[in-house]
C-alpha cells in the first residue's frame, strides 16, 4: 500500500508564506500570555492542590462558598475527572488559607465536610509544593530547555554545518514556542484539558524537542546526500527534492505518533491528557517545522550568503558555500 | 544463516533473559491477582494464601518492576536540611552583621547550586569582613583549634554534611518503627531527603513522624519480678478474656505460629556483644573489666513463678503442656519463645511477633497495665540465620535516667584495633551521669532514641568529668551509627518539609488500567497499521517492537527502575521512535525498488542509507532524554528513564534485529518479502 506516490512540492518556494503563520501563531501565544497571564501548575507556582472525588455530582459554587466560609477565599476550584464528581481545589502559595501540606489539606477538607453536607468527599490526591522548590523548579525548567537547544546545536553544527545547526535550533525554540501558544490558548478556553504550566507540561516540550529534531535531522541527511549525488544543481532544486523525497517517511512517521497520542489524549486519563495535547500539537509542529523552519530559514541563510558573495566579489567561492554541508 | 550466527544467538540470549528478568513481575502479578480474587467472606482463606506463600510474594514483589506512587498510591515526601538555620544554631554573639549575612545567603540559596556554607563564607567576606569580623567571632566550635577562617569553614561543612546523615537516620528509625510498608529513604543532592511510603496511611501522621523532635533517652533495665508481674496481669486479663471474643489475639494465634527453636537458632547466629560503657580517662588500667553474664541481673522470669509453673504441668506430654502454656499466658508467650538459651535476659522477637506484641500493647484497655511502671523497646531489626528480620526485647524503666540534651559532642574511634564510640557532656549532665553510673554499676543501660534501643552498654565504672566510652560494637559501620544516634541528642538536625504529595490508592488504580489500556490501544493502533502498510515488512518491524517494549520492561525490572505514570508515556512514545526507524528504512527500500535495484541490493541499500538518519536523530532524542532526566523531578524522570532506555534498544531492534529476519527470509523464502 502507497499512500503517496512521488509527489513534487515546491516547499521552498512557498516559505514566505508559512513564515508569516509560524510567526502570527507565536506572536498570538506571547500576546496572550503577557495579557491572561501563564496559569502556572502547583509543582511551579507552590502551594497545595488537592483532588476531592464526591459521591454524587455536586456544584462547583457550593464547594467555593464552602471554601471561602473555611478562609479559603481565592482557591481554584475546578472538575476534574470524566464526570462532575471529581473536584480540583488549588491554593497558592500567598493565597488565604496556605500553609504547610497536610495541615491545609486537612482543613480543606474539613471546610468541605462542613459546607457541602448532602455529599461526602473522598481524598484521591494531594501535593504541596514549597515555594522555593517552586521556583526551583521553573528555573530549572527553563535551563533545561535552553541547555537541550545548546546541545543540540553543537551536534547538528559538528555533524552538518553551523548554519543548519542554527535552522534546527530555531525549528525548536518555534516549536516549543508555537506548542506553548496552544497551551496558554487552550487552557483558557477549555479548562478540562489540563494545560497549565507543570513539569508534566515540561517533559512534552523537552519530547517535543526530541521529536522536532528528529525529523529535521533526516531532512537534512537527505539534503547532504542528494548534495553529493546532483553537483552542480541550486539549492532550491536540492531541497524540494530532499523534503519530497523524504515526505513518506516523514508523514507516516508522525502519523503513528500522532495516532498513538491520540489514543494517550483519549483513553490516558486526566493526567496524560494535558501532555498527550501538546504533544499532539508539537507532532504537527515539529513535522512542519523541519520543513518550513528548519529548511527554509538553512536556505534563505545560505542563499543570502551566496548573493552576497556575488556581488561583492563574483568569485567562484558561491558553490562551497552551498554545497558543503 | 551461517553469517548471523553470533548474532541470533545474542538476539536470542537477550529475549530469554529479559523473559527471565519479567518472570518475577508476572508472578507477583499473579499473586496479588489471586489475593483480590478472595472475597470478603473469605478473609481467613485469604490470610492463608498470603501466609503460605509470604516469601514467594516478598521475593517476587523485590524482584518486579517498581510502580510509582502515582500508579499505586502513597505519600511522597522531600525534605531539606535548613543549613542556614545550622548555621545559626551554632553561632553565638549573634549581632546585626551577622544577620545580613544570613539574609544574603539566604537569597543566594535559592538561586545557587553552591553549597549553602561556602556561600555563607563568600558573603561572610563580602559583608562582615569589611567591618573587621572574622568567623572566630561567632563559633566557638569544640572541634576547631586554629580558629581561622578556613578551619571553622570546613567544620561546619561537615556539621552540615552530618546532619543529613542524622536526619536519615531519624526518619529511618521512625518510619521502621512505625511499621510503614517498604518505605524508601534516599539522600539527593547533598542535603535533601526523599521519602516514598507507599499505600496508604495518614499524611498528617507521617508528616508529624519526620518532622518531630529526636528524644535520646538513657533508660535502666527494668527488676525482672516486675516484669514478670506485668506480664503474668496481662496473660491473666486476656485470659479473662473469651478468646473467641478476642479476635485480634485468636487471630494473631493462629497466624504466628512460628517454630520457637527455629527463632532461637536464628537468634543464635547473632553473637552476644560484649557492650561496655566507661570512663574515657587516662588512668584506664583502673576500669574494672566485668564479664557481663555472671554478674548481671537476671531477666528472665522470676524463679517462683517457674517452680509453680512446672508444679502445675506436671504429669503433662510436652506438646500437652506447650498448648497449656500457650494458651494460659496469651501476651507473654510471644516473648518467652525468644528467651535465649544461653542469656536469659535476652528475648529474640521475630517480625510476626513483634507485630502481635505491638498489637496487644498499643490497646487502650491493655496499656493501664504497665504505663508509668515499664516501658517495652525494641532493638533495630538484625538478620537471622534465614534471612527474616528479628528483634532484641527490652523491659525498661519507663522514666529515662538522663536525655540526650545534655550529650555535647560524640565520635567514632578506635581503641587497640576495636571500634568504640566517645561521648562528651556538659556540666549538668556530667553531674547527673556520675550519679546514674555510679548508682549502676555493672548494670546494663540502654540508649533509646524515639522509643528503639539502639545500644544497651554494661556500666563498668562510676564516669565523672562527662567524658565517656562505650565499646563493643561489631564495626566501625556499627560505632558510626551510634555516633548518629548519640549526636541526634545533642544536635536535632534541622529539616523541613519542602515538597509533599500524597496519592489515593483509588486514584493509582484507575492511573493504571487507564494507563495500560492506552498503552495497549496505541501498541495495537501501531502493529496493525505497519502490517497493513508495509506487509511483510510491517510484520517484522512489528517483531522488533514487541522484543524493543520486552527489552525496555526488562531493563527497568532489572534495575529497580520505578514505572510511573508519564513513563507509561514514555513508553508508547518509545514504540513510536521505534517504528519511525523502520519506517526510514522500508521508504528508503521502496525507493530503491523503484530505481529497479534487486530486492536484496534494495534492502543493503536500504539499509545503509537509512543508518545515519536514524541514528542521528535517535542520538539527539537521547540527548533530550538525558537534559530531561537531569533536569526533571520524580515522575518526570521516570518518563525521560523509560524514553532513554526505549531508545537505546530500538538501535539495536529496528536495525540488527528486523536485518537478521530479512536475510533469514533471503535465503529462504524471498518471494515472501513484501514492502507493500
Amino acid at each position: 500500500m502507497h499512500f503517496f506516490r512521488k509527489t513534487n512540492i515546491d516547499f521552498i518556494g512557498k516559505r514566505r508564506t508559512w513564515y508569516f503563520v509560524s510567526i502570527a501563531i507565536t506572536v498570538a501565544g506571547i500576546v496572550w500570555a503577557l495579557f491572561k497571564g501563564v496559569e502556572f501548575g502547583i509543582d511551579f507556582a507552590g502551594g497545595t492542590e488537592v483532588q476531592l472525588k464526591f459521591e454524587k455530582v455536586v456544584k462547583i459554587d457550593d464547594i467555593r462558598s464552602a471554601l471561602d466560609a473555611g478562609g479559603f477565599r481565592g482557591a481554584e476550584v475546578k472538575y476534574y475527572g470524566s464526570d462532575e464528581s471529581g473536584v480540583l481545589i488549588r491554593v497558592r502559595e500567598g493565597g488565604a488559607g496556605a500553609g504547610a501540606g497536610a495541615e491545609t489539606t486537612k482543613k480543606v477538607q474539613d471546610a468541605i465536610a462542613k459546607g457541602v453536607t448532602s455529599n461526602s468527599a473522598q481524598l484521591m490526591q494531594n501535593t504541596h509544593i514549597g515555594a522555593k522548590i517552586g521556583k526551583e523548579l521553573q528555573q530549572k525548567a527553563l535551563f533545561a530547555v535552553f541547555f537541550t537547544c545548546i546541545v543540540i546545536l553543537i551536534y547538528l553544527a559538528f555533524r552538518f554545518k553551523f548554519v543548519y545547526g542554527m535552522g534546527a535550533v530555531i525549528a525548536i525554540v518555534h516549536d516549543v514556542l508555537v506548542a506553548f501558544a496552544f497551551a496558554v490558548i487552550f487552557n483558557g478556553i477549555a479548562p478540562w484539558l489540563n494545560l497549565e504550566m507543570n513539569s508534566t507540561l515540561l517533559a512534552a516540550f523537552l519530547t517535543i524537542v526530541g521529536f522536532s529534531v528528529n525529523d529535521t535531522v533526516i531532512i537534512y541527511d537527505r539534503i547532504r546526500e542528494d548534495q553529493k549525488k546532483y553537483k552542480g544543481q541550486d539549492l532550491k532544486t536540492i531541497m524540494n527534492r530532499a523534503i519530497n523525497e523524504t515526505l513518506p517517511r516523514t508523514i507516516i512517521t508522525s502519523g503513528t505518533v500522532f495516532l498513538t497520542l491520540v489514543v494517550l489524549f483519549i483513553w490516558g486519563g486526566e493526567v496524560l491528557r494535558g501532555f498527550a495535547f501538546t504533544m499532539l500539537v508539537g507532532v504537527i509542529t515539529g513535522t512542519y517545522s523541519s520543513i518550513f523552519v528548519a529548511s527554509a530559514i538553512s536556505y534563505d541563510w545560505l542563499h543570502r550568503d551566496k548573493k552576497k558573495t556575488i556581488s561583492v566579489a563574483g568569485k567562484a567561492k558561491t558553490k562551497e558555500v552551498v554545497t558543503a554541508v | 544463516m551461517k553469517k548471523h550466527r553470533t548474532l541470533i544467538i545474542i538476539v536470542l540470549l537477550c529475549i530469554v533473559g529479559s523473559l527471565w528478568a519479567l518472570y518475577p513481575t508476572w508472578q507477583s502479578q499473579e499473586y496479588r491477582s489471586t489475593i483480590n480474587s478472595f472475597g470478603p467472606k473469605d478473609s481467613a482463606k485469604k490470610a492463608q494464601y498470603i501466609a503460605a506463600n509470604d516469601e514467594s510474594i516478598k521475593s517476587t514483589g523485590k524482584k518486579a518492576i517498581k510502580l510509582g506512587l502515582d500508579l499505586r498510591g502513597g505519600i511522597y515526601v522531600t525534605m531539606e536540611v535548613d543549613v542556614l538555620k545550622f548555621i545559626e544554631e551554632q553561632a553565638t554573639n549573634k549581632d546585626a552583621i551577622f544577620d545580613q549575612v544570613l539574609a544574603a545567603t539566604s537569597a543566594e540559596e535559592i538561586i545557587s547550586e553552591e553549597p549553602v556554607v561556602s556561600i555563607f563564607v563568600k558573603k561572610f567576606a563580602e559583608i562582615a569582613a569589611p567591618k573587621g569580623k572574622s568567623l572566630a567571632n561567632y563559633f566557638l566550635l569544640s572541634d576547631v583549634r586554629t580558629g581561622e577562617d578556613k578551619e571553622i569553614a570546613a567544620s561546619l561543612q561537615t556539621g552540615s554534611d552530618e546532619a543529613v546523615d542524622r536526619a536519615i537516620e531519624i526518619i529511618r528509625n521512625r518510619i521502621d518503627q512505625f511499621g510503614l510498608t517498604e518505605p524508601t529513604i534516599q539522600k539527593f543532592g547533598t542535603r535533601r531527603i526523599i521519602i516514598e511510603v507507599p499505600g496508604a496511611g495518614d499524611p498528617a501522621q507521617v508528616r508529624q513522624l519526620l518532622e518531630g523532635t529526636a528524644q535520646l533517652e538513657f533508660k535502666l533495665f527494668k527488676d525482672p519480678k516486675i516484669v514478670s508481674r506485668v506480664l503474668d496481669n496481662i496473660d491473666k486479663y486476656l485470659m479473662g478474656q473469651a478468646p473467641a471474643k478476642d479476635s485480634l489475639v485468636a487471630k494473631a494465634d493462629t497466624t504466628s505460629k512460628i517454630d520457637s527453636s527455629k527463632l532461637a537458632k536464628a537468634a543464635g547466629v547473632a553473637k552476644k556483644k560484649d557492650v561496655a560503657v566507661k570512663s574515657k580517662k587516662a588512668d584506664s588500667s583502673t576500669v574494672k573489666v566485668d564479664s557481663t553474664a555472671k554478674t548481671a541481673q537476671k531477666m528472665s522470669p522470676d524463679d517462683s513463678a517457674r517452680i509453680a509453673d512446672s508444679l502445675a504441668y506436671a504429669g503433662l506430654s510436652k506438646e500437652q503442656a506447650a498448648a497449656k502454656f500457650e494458651k494460659e499466658h496469651p501476651f507473654s508467650i510471644y516473648i518467652r519463645k525468644g528467651e535465649s538459651q544461653k542469656d536469659p535476659r535476652v528475648f529474640y522477637i521475630s517480625e510476626q511477633d513483634r507485630k502481635s506484641v505491638l498489637d496487644i500493647l498499643n490497646r487502650a484497655d491493655i496499656k493501664p497495665f504497665y504505663e508509668g511502671e515499664l516501658s517495652f523497646a525494641f532493638s533495630r531489626p538484625e538478620k537471622g540465620k534465614d534471612g527474616s528480620n528479628f528483634y532484641q526485647l527490652y523491659f525498661l524503666n519507663s522514666q529515662p535516667e538522663l536525655t540526650g540534651k545534655y550529650i555535647t559532642g560524640a565520635d567514632k574511634d578506635s581503641r587497640d584495633g576495636k571500634a568504640v564510640v566517645t561521648m562528651q557532656m556538659d556540666d549538668e549532665g556530667a553531674r547527673l551521669w556520675a550519679r546514674v553510673t555510679g548508682e549502676n554499676i555493672n548494670k546494663q543501660i540502654a540508649i533509646v532514641l524515639d522509643g528503639v534501643v539502639y545500644s544497651a552498654p554494661n556500666v563498668h565504672q562510676k564516669i565523672e568529668g562527662g567524658n565517656s566510652e562505650i565499646s563493643g560494637m561489631r564495626d566501625l559501620a556499627e560505632a558510626n551509627l551510634l555516633k548518629i544516634v548519640l549526636k541526634a541528642g545533642a544536635l536535632p538536625a534541622p529539616v523541613k518539609i519542602i515538597q509533599e504529595q500524597v496519592v489515593g490508592p483509588s486514584l493509582g488504580s484507575d492511573s493504571v488500567s487507564k494507563g495500560t489500556q492506552s498503552i495497549i490501544f496505541g501498541f495495537l493502533a501501531v502493529i496493525i497499521f505497519m502490517a497493513f502498510y508495509y506487509v511483510t515488512g510491517g510484520f517484522v518491524a512489528d517483531i522488533a517492537v514487541i522484543v524493543n517494549l520486552l527489552f525496555t520492561l526488562a531493563v527497568l525490572a532489572t534495575f529497580g527502575a520505578t514505572l510511573t505514570l508519564p513513563g507509561m508515556a514514555g513508553l508508547v512514545l518509545t514504540v513510536g521512535i521505534a517504528v519511525d526507524a523502520n519506517v526510514l528504512i522500508y521508504e528508503r527500500i521502496r525507493e530503491e525498488l523503484g530505481n529497479g535495484k534487486s530486492l536484496k541490493l534494495a534492502i543493503d541499500d536500504g539499509y545503509k542509507r537509512a543508518f545515519a538518519p536514524i541514528f542521528d536523530g535517535h542520538l539527539t532524542a537521547f540527548f533530550s532524554g538525558i537534559i530531561l532526566y537531569s533536569f526533571g523531578t520524580g515522575t518526570v524522570q521516570g518518563f525521560a528513564v523509560t524514553l532513554m532506555i526505549g531508545i537505546a534498544a530500538s538501535l539495536f531492534t529496528a536495525i540488527v534485529i528486523t536485518r537478521i529476519i530479512f536475510d533469514l527470509l533471503l535465503e529462504r523464502a524471498p518471494t515472501a518479502i513484501k514492502f507493500g
